[in-house]
């Protein structure tokens, strides 16, 4: 593992600054966009190191707060949970995240749902898991305090977390612990006995036919004391009171190094206090903390580039993205079910676990066959017409060998001599077409890498 | 990626001796047996889980054709005494379980009776619940007690359990923190690549080779495709050799322990698999229903046994086969069972010390018309974590449920 | 690109093309090109009649106005073809069609042969010069072009007897006097230019499967004019033996109540025939050589005795959009099952039998359920109708199932608390999930007697649960039992349900075009998500897909498929009905 203690914490967190020796080149957009948008197509890369990272990003921003950006897909959202399972509402989004015009958005859309797992095995309502998943989206770049509110009331959440009926006799203490544990400050920054208190604050939080309600009957109104405060609070002032504790802004802040910077599990507080203090400044407003860690200097450094394993969703969604295509996702769904990585279907309520757990015996091939069955499958629809028409035009507007092209767009990492060698002796072969030589490229271990 | 030394020493003797050299240390397993040295050392112990799920009438399957009573109360659904296969002058097994009768011969079976736990819960859900779990509930999560085993007991295993079969994941293999993957086919343990020979080999080779690097994700990926493609290979020599020599039922429970048995074969370090069997839950009209049911089960953990005991892995693999409940003593109107307590589970492979364990339950000394349990599951739990895969089971089950001592002590 | 879209040009202009054919040739004579090892041979009798009515038909027309039609003949693609057309038409001085009509105008012949794994496509001109002018004409510009991407001709020209032949990397195309074949396998070639010579060897129009269907074809030809084949079943069932469809057997217990008896027919026959015609209809009959023995005893339960069963008479009340009916008698296909099927598929039904007997709780669902069904059972389905409170997303047709009862009162009663207690199953589950719960009535209507099921809506159910209009419903009247998904059908059925009367076949399968375009229209909305979802589609192109799939049905006027057998042959007969008004009020657009 790499030394991460010896990272200045300035450094790795003032903006980072194109010079001579450090380009804003294609390396880096591609890297910015595999991060922020599952993956960037050649244009759009070419595009961002003409226009510079600056406003790169906010394009992406911009686009990620147009919430109407994709009407059509929200609609057909409705559509699909009228009569079906959740099952179908994954593949609808794994349509949306395909199609979707803000990727930022669905980016952040689909952390979200990993730190507020809810699962639709349990939950058994496709629309109430939907209305969560509108919930994530319009809470996904705003303001923390606001969002841990909402999702307190979500009824796909507290549902999930056996909280329908929460009696002022017997409180339940589910949703107090996974508030302060999984979502707002992790453990070792509250005792038993806070949980015990934030638990009658949620008293009389209910989900009848389901919808939530407020039953006054069942909410304990006597004094609750937690966390150094004592007085007669409801839910929404537990969820205050516990973020404004000095340990909820590093946690969030943690949570999202580590899904947008590198898979590391011991991330020093040292090394994340700028990023902490500037989350706790902007009254813990996500977007101010994402674009901050986008634009950092950690961000476009060794340290970040490479140092992430492909989510199964991000692999498949980020490789049909680049190939500008689209492809049956109800297989697609159970295809990555298979690989550990279904929406709606996190595996319990700590999320996905991510980084080298997504790679075992049984994965490792079976993520390179899934993406080789999508370059020739009936249903993939490249936007070019075939995939032999997109690989001609793709090579054809760039300058340069076909390993180059791929080095540069679609690879954080480089490619070992052996690597090359092999390949210029299967480009030769006049047997492999498009599809072939694309599929033996992803692959490649190297691709596993984000 | 971890992996013990010795599952790379195999590997290494087994692509060793395929191109004609070995390697100090593989030699003697290249004399054990023509394409049969898969065998490793027993500390590398499997276990497999056939789950029966509904509620398999224990009574109709290891049947006290001895006693009046069951005569009396199962007066349409009783075997007659000439056809139970009998095991002792009191008990026998169903006619449907023949497929069992080598391993029985073999002392490589084992049936333990009146497996329960006290105060019975009837329903299906709440009860299977209990057999997963082990009654532990941990925390605000509940994990199961093969779930626990493989994060806190084989952590650095690459794969420790895998989960066959397309439906919901059950809970007995929920951890806290790594997901223990299910699996459909064998189609994710073959490098497909258009079946194109040139393609496939070009990665096989490169990925015997990491790339220096500082990036340890890198060398960690390597690793995993390395394995993961020997795997493969290792996969394929065993379907050629022995496609057609076992002859599994065509039901699911079939095709699932056929791939598991390829797995175990080809040198997979996964130390549990898990599978089921379903539709127990027979109300009305049992006995067609159920004698199948026994069929397929039979047949299916007969012929894998066989199978495992061709590739000489007999003494590491163990099937344990259980429901969450029997059924009642006294049959219904509908020539069905309803929902009862105790009921026999079965345990396969290794040396067993013998293959009855403890009395078949009184049908006359009853709890509300339901036998009454004998022996704790978590003590069978026990055994297996304890004796066969040599894990201190206190951390998945509480202390007080000792071993029951299915298997020799030398073996 | 250009020559490959020449050649396709000239191949399936011929196939579509042609002809005034006076001269259709007797059917036994051309057979003689084909070797005696073809299985399947395919005729195209009188070319021309077949394509002016496919030119003239309103469902042409009709496609070629589609704006996806239109699109594609202006995209690069249907360019290229419009492009190398005019070559063609400049270079020969006439349209391509007339062209081709005149040189297919003796007939199209396609068979298949296994053993040399070929297939042969040939035609008979009437104008031989002008057959050999458009030979060259395409070679010539095949040739052209390979020059202009200098890329080397990509065919060789060779002899063989009176015949010349062009052969390309994966095909080779010959012409011997008015005769043109193209053929993946020269040998196919050879075989029918030797035979045309001097009939030297042996060929299918000697071989006994081939006479048998084709002395059935001359007795059952609507007319001249029309499509046929031939296939040889017995060496079909020799070269896959190990399929159990061809030993007589499924393992699907679904393929064998609707198809059993056809498998022993294929099972016996040992060769089938098929022909097509179209006028404003388009008709399609399939025809295999029967003997009543073949019918084996166990599935008496399809054919009825001594082949006699015959399918109740549909019913068609309002809105009604499609039935299914036949002769099968459940009672006896369940008697028979162990007869029916290998061992792991009866262990199932067993498990199945199981567990619908506890749903029925005290019923045996084989043995009293089952067994009390007379032969004679109809399905049908009729567009729903819907409480406009609740509006479903998704609006399913509404199904019923029409059967006759052996004897009737006693059973009924059974039946009846059965249905009780399957309702009180489904309360306890969709109570336990906080769904609106099912309330049942009894009630008489005249003679009937009708026990349904509805939902209870509470005031304040939320609009997004699920609400089909679904009111399961078991009806009795006489010895007619109807179980049915809404009490409205059941109702309208139990009033047209009177004296038994039976159509005259043995099975017969009714669509009505208009219906289903009104059910299609009607969940508009979901076969767009659901396209969306198969397809990858954006919104937009989800919309397009399915609007398409709409002109075509709406072009559907009726369609009917019918299967009976008698004393020496089965025949299946498909019969489509177009709407030609619906072709001129012009769906697309």
């Amino acid at each position: 593992m790499m030394e991460l203690n010896s990272i200045d914490p300035e450094w790795a967190w003032a903006e980072f600054e194109p010079d001579r020796q450090n380009l804003w080149d294609r390396k880096k957009a591609a890297h910015l966009f595999r991060r922020s948008a599952f993956t960037g197509t050649a244009d759009q890369i070419d595009r961002s190191v003409r226009l510079g990272m600056k406003s790169t990003l906010d394009q992406l921003f911009d686009q990620a707060g147009n919430e109407s950006i994709d009407p059509q897909m929200a609609t057909a959202g409705r559509l699909i949970t009228g009569g079906s399972d959740a099952k179908s509402l994954a593949s609808w989004w794994l349509l949306r995240m395909l199609k979707t015009k803000s990727p930022l958005l669905e980016v952040m859309t689909f952390f979200w749902h990993g730190h507020f797992a809810t699962g639709a095995e349990k939950v058994m309502d496709s629309r109430a898991m939907l209305r969560q998943n509108e919930l994530l989206r319009k809470h996904a770049l705003g303001e923390f305090e606001s969002f841990v509110k909402a999702i307190s009331s979500d009824v796909a959440m507290l549902v999930y977390l056996d909280s329908q009926q929460n009696r002022k006799t017997r409180p339940n203490e589910n949703y107090a612990r996974e508030l302060m544990e999984l979502f707002c400050l992790g453990t070792g920054n509250y005792t038993e006995s806070d949980i015990k208190e934030i638990a009658r604050c949620f008293t009389g939080w209910e989900i009848r036919r389901g919808k939530f309600r407020f039953n006054k009957y069942q909410h304990d109104t006597k004094q609750k004391s937690f966390l150094g405060k004592s007085g007669d609070f409801d839910g929404n002032r537990a969820v205050e009171i516990v973020l404004q504790q000095p340990a909820a802004a590093e946690f969030i802040a943690r949570k999202l190094v580590r899904h947008f910077v590198f898979d590391n599990v011991d991330i020093s507080s040292r090394l994340l206090d700028p990023l902490t203090r500037k989350l706790r400044s902007s009254q813990m407003n996500i977007s101010v903390c994402v674009k901050k860690i986008m634009t950092s200097n950690l961000f476009y450094s060794k340290y970040s580039i490479g140092r992430k394993i492909k989510s199964p969703v991000e692999l498949a969604v980020g490789f049909l993205r680049f190939l500008n295509a689209s492809t049956n996702v109800n297989q697609l769904a159970d295809r990555l079910l298979g690989l550990g990585q279904l929406p709606f279907y996190p595996p319990n309520v700590k999320g996905w676990p991510g980084g080298k757990t997504w790679i075992n015996a049984s994965s490792i091939l079976g993520r390179a066959n899934l993406l080789a069955e999508i370059l020739v499958h009936d249903k993939t629809k490249f936007r070019a017409g075939s995939v032999d028409n997109w690989f001609e035009q793709a090579l054809k507007s760039y300058n340069g060998s076909t390993l180059e092209w791929f080095e540069e767009y679609l690879l954080a990492t480089s490619l070992a001599d052996a690597t090359k060698q092999s390949f210029a002796r299967l480009e030769k072969n006049t047997e492999f077409g498009a599809a072939q030589k694309l599929a033996w490229l992803v692959a490649l271990p190297e691709f596993q890498l984000s | 990626m971890q992996i013990r030394n010795h599952r790379r020493d195999f590997l290494r003797s087994t692509f060793a001796s395929t191109a004609a050299i070995s390697l100090s240390g593989s030699l003697p397993k290249m004399l054990l047996g023509a394409g049969h040295n898969t065998a490793k050392s027993t500390d590398d112990r499997i276990l497999v889980v056939v789950q029966m799920s509904g509620g398999n009438d224990g009574l109709n399957t290891v049947i006290p054709y001895a006693d009046d009573e069951y005569y009396k109360n199962r007066f349409t659904l009783a075997i007659g005494k000439n056809s139970v296969r009998k095991l002792n002058d009191h008990v026998g097994l169903h006619p449907s379980l023949d497929g069992l009768k080598e391993l029985l011969d073999r002392k490589q079976m084992s049936i333990i009776q009146g497996v329960g736990y006290a105060q019975p819960n009837r329903s299906h859900f709440e009860s299977m619940d209990l057999w997963h779990t082990a009654h532990q509930i941990d925390g605000v999560e509940t994990t199961g007690w093969l779930g626990n085993t493989a994060e806190k007991s084989f952590s650095k295993i690459d794969l420790p359990a895998i989960h066959f079969g397309s439906g919901l994941q059950p809970l007995a293999l929920k951890t806290k923190h790594h997901p223990v993957p299910s699996i459909q086919s064998m189609d994710q343990f073959e490098l497909k690549l258009f079946r194109n020979r040139k393609l496939r080999n070009e990665i096989s080779r490169l990925v015997k080779n990491k790339p220096q690097s500082d990036n340890d994700l890198l060398g960690y990926v390597y690793e995993s495709a390395n394995v993961a493609i020997e795997t493969s290979h290792r996969i394929e020599e065993l379907k050629n050799e022995s496609s057609n020599e076992f002859r599994y039922p065509q039901t699911s429970l079939g095709q699932n322990l056929n791939i598991i048995a390829q797995l175990i074969g080809s040198g997979l370090s996964t130390r549990i698999y898990y599978t089921s069997i379903d539709g127990f839950d027979t109300h009305s009209n049992q006995a067609d229903a159920h004698s199948g049911l026994l069929k397929d089960l039979g047949d299916s953990i007969g012929t894998f046994m066989r199978q495992i005991t061709a590739q000489g892995n007999d003494q590491r693999v163990c099937v344990f086969s259980f429901s969450e409940f029997g059924r009642r003593v006294r049959e219904n109107a509908s020539r069905g069972t309803d929902h009862g307590t105790a009921a026999p589970v079965f345990v396969f492979g290794g040396n067993q010390v013998s293959h009855l364990h403890g009395e078949h339950p009184s049908l006359t000394d009853l709890e509300g018309g339901d036998l009454k349990y004998q022996i704790d599951y978590r003590r069978v739990y026990a055994d297996l974590l304890a004796n066969w895969l040599q894990v201190d089971p206190t951390a998945m089950i509480p202390e007080s449920y000792l071993p029951l001592g299915i298997f020799r002590a030398d073996s | 690109m250009l020559h490959r879209t020449i050649c396709m040009l000239v191949v399936v202009g011929s196939c579509w093309g042609t002809c005034l054919s006076a001269f259709a040739q007797q059917g036994e004579q051309v057979a003689k090109i084909f070797p005696d090892s073809t299985v399947a041979i395919l005729a195209i009798q009188r070319p021309k009649d077949l394509i002016t009515e496919i030119e003239n038909h309103f469902v042409t027309q009709s496609v070629m106005k589609l704006p996806e039609v239109k699109k594609f003949f202006r995209s690069p693609q249907g360019a290229i073809i419009k492009f190398a057309k005019g070559i063609v038409e400049t270079q020969i001085g006439e349209s391509l069609w007339d062209n081709l009509k005149t040189n297919t105008e003796k007939g199209i012949w396609l068979g298949f042969d296994p053993e040399r794994n070929g297939v042969l496509v040939a035609f008979q001109s009437s104008d031989e010069a002008k057959l050999k002018r458009i030979a060259g004409i395409a070679l010539t510009m095949v040739g052209q072009q390979a020059e202009r991407d200098g890329k080397p001709i990509p065919y060789k020209k060779s002899n063989y007897r009176d015949a010349i032949a062009a052969k390309f990397d994966d095909f080779l195309i010959a012409r011997y006097e008015d005769w043109f074949f193209l053929t993946n396998k020269p040998d196919m070639a050879k075989f029918a230019v030797d035979n045309l010579m001097d009939s030297s060897q042996p060929s299918a129009a000697d071989q006994v499967w081939f006479r048998t269907a084709y002395d059935q074809l001359q007795t059952s030809l609507p007319s001249p004019s029309c499509v046929w084949g031939a296939v040889n079943l017995e060496q079909i069932k020799k070269l896959s033996k190990n399929d159990l469809a061809f030993n007589g057997q499924t393992e699907n217990p679904g393929v064998e109540l609707i198809f059993g008896g056809i498998l022993d027919v294929v099972k016996n026959a040992s060769t089938a025939n098929f022909h097509l015609h179209l006028d404003q209809d388009l008709s399609i009959q399939v025809n295999t050589p029967f003997q009543p023995d073949w019918a084996s005893e166990n599935r008496e339960f399809f054919f009825g005795q001594n082949l006699t069963g015959l399918a109740p008479k549909a019913i068609k009340p309002d809105h009604w959009i499609a039935s299914l009916t036949s002769y099968r008698d459940i009672g006896e296909w369940w008697l028979a099952k162990e007869d029916l099927y290998p061992e792991n598929v009866i262990a199932q039904l067993a498990q199945t039998d199981s567990q619908l007997s506890t749903i029925f709780s005290g019923l045996d669902f084989g043995e009293d359920v089952l067994g009390s069904f007379q032969p004679g059972v109809q399905i049908i389905a009729t567009q729903n109708r819907f409480d406009d409170k609740y509006i479903p997303d998704l609006k399913l047709p509404a199904f019923a199932l029409v059967g006759r009862l052996k004897e009737s009162d006693s059973i009924q009663r059974r039946m009846r608390i059965a249905f009780q207690s399957v309702i009180g199953f489904a309360n306890i589950n969709l109570g336990m999930n906080g769904q609106p719960q099912l309330e049942v009535e009894t009630e008489k209507r005249d003679e009937s007697r009708i026990s349904s099921a509805q939902y209870f809506y509470e005031e304040g159910t939320e609009e997004g649960l699920v609400l089909f209009n679904f009111s399961p419903t078991i009806a009795f009247k006489g010895d007619h039992l109807i179980i049915s998904s809404t009490r409205d059908l059941a109702i309208e059925l139990a009033d047209l349900v009177g004296q038994p009367k039976t159509e005259d076949s043995n099975t017969e399968l009714q669509i009505d075009g208009k219906m289903l375009h009104q059910v299609l229209q009607a969940n508009l909305e979901s076969l767009v998500a659901q396209n969306m979802l198969e397809e990858g589609n954006s919104r937009d192109e989800a919309e397009n897909a399915i609007e398409i799939l709409l002109s075509a049905v709406n072009l559907l006027k009726e369609l009917k498929l019918d299967f009976d057998v008698n004393d020496d042959q089965m025949q299946m007969a498909v019969k489509v009905r177009f709407d030609s008004a619906n072709s001129k009020s012009g769906n697309a657009k």
